[in-house]
């Protein structure tokens, strides 16, 4: 057996290109129902995870679906919005604590999520370097932002213009990094937080000018009086928030009527979450509350049935190339004539010339094990990109 | 003795077809075997080694009926008693030189690898200047090394009986010389039986008996 | 065999002894943490203030059981401006008590846990007094605005203070379930304080029966809506001589409606002084303590204040 394996070492070494294309081929057809069910058995489990470790969203009516996809993951599916009043409101009642989700723009194609301290405390996330945002205008980045941008503490993050044709509306915030988070292996990873007030000076509804009452301009002052000024357009508006600039900042309008995406509300307990899901559906409130374990498992349920779909085709693939690798193996055989008859010429039963092509086969797919093994046991560093891009 | 006795042979889906009604050769003869193409000279050192079987007739070496042994009889002795270099060498690509000399003793356990051939291999390398060749694969060599090659790969495990197919087809005269030379010693050293297969008629003055298949036989 | 059995039986009773002393040491090294995680518990949660009527409330209703923190701010704290550390410290409360009404500026600035704070001004949000803060201004497509804002020295109102304070009670009975009893004790002296400076309050404003007033400065407005006093604000400072058009303006005032008291948020300088005593106006100094005092507790300056007002309304 040993002389067989060696024999057959040999004539795979000696062949290597053909040797690699096989293994290559066999391995993707062995890995990939396998890394497939593997991604969506994780997925799914990190997804219910998210889900389950959320115990109320509260939003705008409409789909459920697209809000727990935006509050969990910061897709920013267009969703109507609430007011900061449903917070105050469910504030007061006493039966647990709300947290304010505001993801509308990105940065560098990375979601900027507006909330507060709560956020951080909530989900158990830490800072790897820096510390959490103190003032308006700071951000704490993920693990994933700081190392895709190459940025860290100290550095700073450009809002991205909401549309590139509407320069005139959203004006991009340059915002200060001042934190970064311990890899969470999460949504969390890929995200700019900032206080929610960074978000609504983004929105504009909130900017920072010179002091309209000191400013002597003529270009810029259209006209004073003793109780009024007016300016033009040229009036600069602050594109960052600094400490000097600082209390030029300010919002405009009843704060109670500015917009949240959602809210994510931690109950004291069971009974304070039954209580407040009862008054919702009797209508008390204007907006709708979500289990969101429940969205997302009637969500997998749909994955579950594609996945048998592509269960029934990967066996397929997999008899196919399972027969197409017997055709090679048997007009690989053929080819070998010569080599076979030499063998047995020399002294080497049938038994044996099997044995050898055997080994081949067993080497080839010894190989293509190990390297499906391989890539099965890192697939499991894409489950956030595969929820990302496929499942969402 | 090697004794062929009123052997009937045909391939199978051929029509080519053998007979031999006698012929003998003697053990530590040398033996030419010469005649045209496709009257069957191969097929006579196949028959004589076991490769092929008669659909009738014996052939028999040492009066042992090769035509009678089983599968493994007949390898092992094939194995242990004949050393065959073949017409087109049938070297091993992927294998090197030296792979290509130990080949018998890695595919039948009739024959043990040990340190012990691959010094024999290593001397008979040595012998016929091919020691410097032995790391490397046969399409890195002339037509003259290959032939060596399959010259060592028969004299390995010093058969007493060695067929050779044209062992000097497509050389120079002087490989040519030194090719029967080298076998000549070998016989002579071991007191072996030599077969050759053979069109060059200038070699068959240094033969014991020379076989004229053309005259002898209508095949 | 014998032998070697033996030898792998004695082996594994040496290794037995090993273990079980590991083991021992396991179990007091644990022990030991312990106590330092019950050590660590008993520390006392922070309660971060924005001003200082909030800090006594505090201080008061939760006594030795919380650290109150107000950092040292120089002038009113509504217009404090945090360094980072501090805000970090603000961060890092179990609680933090808002004044609300607008009073500090500084968090719409800052990034807190919502969760932790609570507004305690928010039970008579339907009162807060609205104020124009500055000078109308326009630009961009929105038009004309102002940046409008609320009176925040909500505390100067008793009643206010009374719902401020037990806005308070309830914050902290709420981290403190453990010592409900004691915190109500102290909540209801506190009350009981704030509820006898209202009837005093409400008794100097009785005797002033809607006679005008000047404050030298607008922060009485919930003095005024609280007790319905008549107040003219002024924007004079104790340590600033007005001017001569300040003056000129202030006399025909007092000519016009025959004012005779003055209140002012601390003593004037001896200038001014002297000035208004020619005009026979009498000072009030009514303090609103935003900040910590001097000398005394916010208890100590609005009894000061009550018997200031006390004693201008008696020698009348």
């Amino acid at each position: 057996m040993r002389q067989s394996i060696y024999l057959a070492y040999k004539y795979i070494s000696f062949h290597k290109t053909r040797s690699i294309v096989l293994i290559f081929s066999l391995s993707i057809i062995i890995y990939l129902p396998n890394g497939l069910k593997k991604l969506i058995i994780k997925s799914e489990a990190q997804m219910i995870k998210r889900a389950e470790a959320t115990p109320l969203i509260i939003g705008a009516k409409g789909s459920s679906t697209d809000l727990v996809i935006n509050t969990l993951y910061f897709q920013q599916e267009k969703t109507a919005s609430i007011t900061m009043e449903a917070l105050a409101k469910l504030n007061t009642t006493g039966f647990g604590y709300a947290i304010p989700v505001l993801s509308m723009f990105s940065a560098r194609n990375f979601p900027i999520v507006g909330t507060d301290l709560d956020y951080f405390n909530f989900r158990k996330l830490e800072l790897l370097s820096g510390r959490w945002m103190s003032f308006v205008g700071e951000c704490v980045i993920g693990s994933l932002v700081a190392e895709k941008l190459d940025i860290g503490v100290g550095d700073s993050l450009v809002s991205s213009p909401e549309n590139f044709f509407d320069l005139a509306g959203v004006y991009p915030l340059k915002m200060n990094v001042v934190g970064v988070l311990e890899p969470a292996y999460s949504p969390d990873d890929q995200a700019v937080f900032v206080d929610i007030k960074t978000n609504w000076v983004i929105m504009g509804l909130g900017h920072g000018h010179e002091d309209l009452a000191q400013t002597n301009d003529p270009t810029i002052v259209l006209e004073r009086e003793s109780t009024e000024v007016k300016a033009g357009a040229k009036l600069y508006m602050y594109n960052t928030i600094s400490r000097e600039n600082m209390d030029n900042f300010h919002f405009h309008g009843d704060v109670s009527s500015y917009p949240l995406s959602s809210l994510i509300f931690v109950p004291n307990d069971h009974k304070s979450e039954t209580i407040l899901r009862g008054r919702y559906a009797s209508g008390e409130f204007e907006e709708q509350v979500i289990v969101p374990a429940d969205v997302v498992n009637n969500l997998l349920q749909r994955i579950f049935r594609i996945k048998q779909v592509f269960d029934t085709v990967f066996i397929l693939v997999g008899v196919s190339t399972l027969l197409i690798l017997g055709l090679i193996v048997a007009l690989s055989v053929r080819l070998r004539k010569n080599e076979i008859y030499t063998m047995f010429a020399i002294g080497s039963s049938r038994g044996k010339v099997v044995e050898i092509i055997a080994c081949e086969l067993l080497i080839l797919t010894g190989n293509s094990l190990f390297l499906a093994g391989i890539l099965y046991s890192i697939t499991g560093f894409f489950v956030e990109d595969f929820i990302q891009n496929i499942i969402l | 003795m090697i004794k062929l006795t009123n052997i009937n042979f045909q391939y199978p889906n051929s029509d080519f077809r053998l007979t031999v009604d006698n012929l003998n050769f003697q053990l530590g003869s040398t033996s030419a075997i010469i005649g045209p193409s496709g009257f069957g000279k191969t097929t006579l050192l196949n028959l004589i080694s076991g490769i092929c079987i008669p659909q009738s007739g014996s052939v028999e070496v040492n009066d042992k009926s090769v035509s009678n042994m089983t599968d493994t009889e007949r390898r092992n002795f094939r194995l242990l008693n004949i050393g065959f270099i073949f017409q087109d060498f049938k070297l091993l690509d992927y294998l090197k030189v030296i792979d290509n000399i130990l080949l018998p003793f890695r595919i039948n356990k009739a024959l043990k690898l040990n340190s012990k051939c691959k010094v024999r291999a290593a001397e008979l390398a040595a012998m016929l200047s091919i020691e410097d060749k032995l790391t490397k694969f046969p399409g890195e060599l002339s037509h003259g090394e290959r032939q060596r090659v399959a010259i060592c790969r028969a004299l390995l495990n010093d058969p007493p009986i060695l067929l050779a197919d044209e062992p000097t087809g497509n050389l120079d005269p002087e490989n040519k010389r030194k090719i029967m030379h080298i076998l000549f010693e070998y016989v002579q050293n071991k007191e072996s039986t030599l077969i050759t297969v053979t069109h060059d008629h200038e070699l068959l003055k240094g033969f014991d008996q020379v076989v004229d298949f053309k005259r002898l036989y209508k095949n | 065999m014998l032998r070697i059995l033996f030898k792998i039986l004695f082996y594994n009773l040496q290794m037995a002894r090993f273990y079980y002393a590991l083991y021992i040491f396991l179990m007091i090294s644990c022990v030991g943490r312990e106590d330092k995680v019950q050590e660590a518990s008993v520390k006392r949660p922070t309660v971060a203030v924005v001003n200082y009527p909030l800090y006594y409330f505090a201080k008061t209703i939760g006594g030795d059981f919380i650290s109150v923190y107000l950092p040292a701010i120089e002038g009113d704290p509504a217009y404090w401006k945090p360094d980072t550390k501090q805000v970090i410290n603000f961060q890092n409360a179990a609680l933090i008590l808002d004044n609300g009404a607008g009073y500090a500026k500084w968090m719409e600035k800052v990034s807190l846990p919502s969760s932790k704070i609570v507004n305690t001004s928010m039970s008579f949000k339907d009162q807060w007094i609205e104020t124009d803060e500055g000078i109308t201004h326009s630009h961009g497509p929105e038009g004309e605005h102002v940046h409008q804002g609320t009176a925040f020295t909500t505390w100067l109102n008793f009643k206010f203070a009374l719902k401020q304070a037990a806005s308070v009670h309830q914050a902290l009975k709420n981290i403190l379930p453990e010592h409900t009893d004691q915190i109500n004790q102290n909540y209801n002296q506190l009350k009981n304080s704030l509820g006898d400076y209202d009837k005093r309050m409400e008794a100097i404003a009785s005797a002033l029966n809607g006679q005008l007033l000047i404050a030298s400065h607008s922060v009485y407005q919930y003095l005024e809506q609280g007790y319905g006093l008549n107040l003219l604000s002024e924007h004079w400072e104790p340590d600033n001589m007005p001017t001569k058009e300040q003056w000129e303006a202030v006399e025909k005032v007092i000519r016009d409606h025959k004012v005779n008291i003055m209140i002012w948020e601390d003593a004037p300088i001896q200038e001014i002084e002297s000035k208004l005593v020619d005009l026979e106006i009498t000072i009030v100094v009514f303090r609103p303590c935003a900040n910590r005092p001097e000398t005394g507790d916010f208890m100590n300056i609005m009894n000061e204040n009550l018997l200031h007002a006390e004693r201008v309304i008696n020698s009348f």
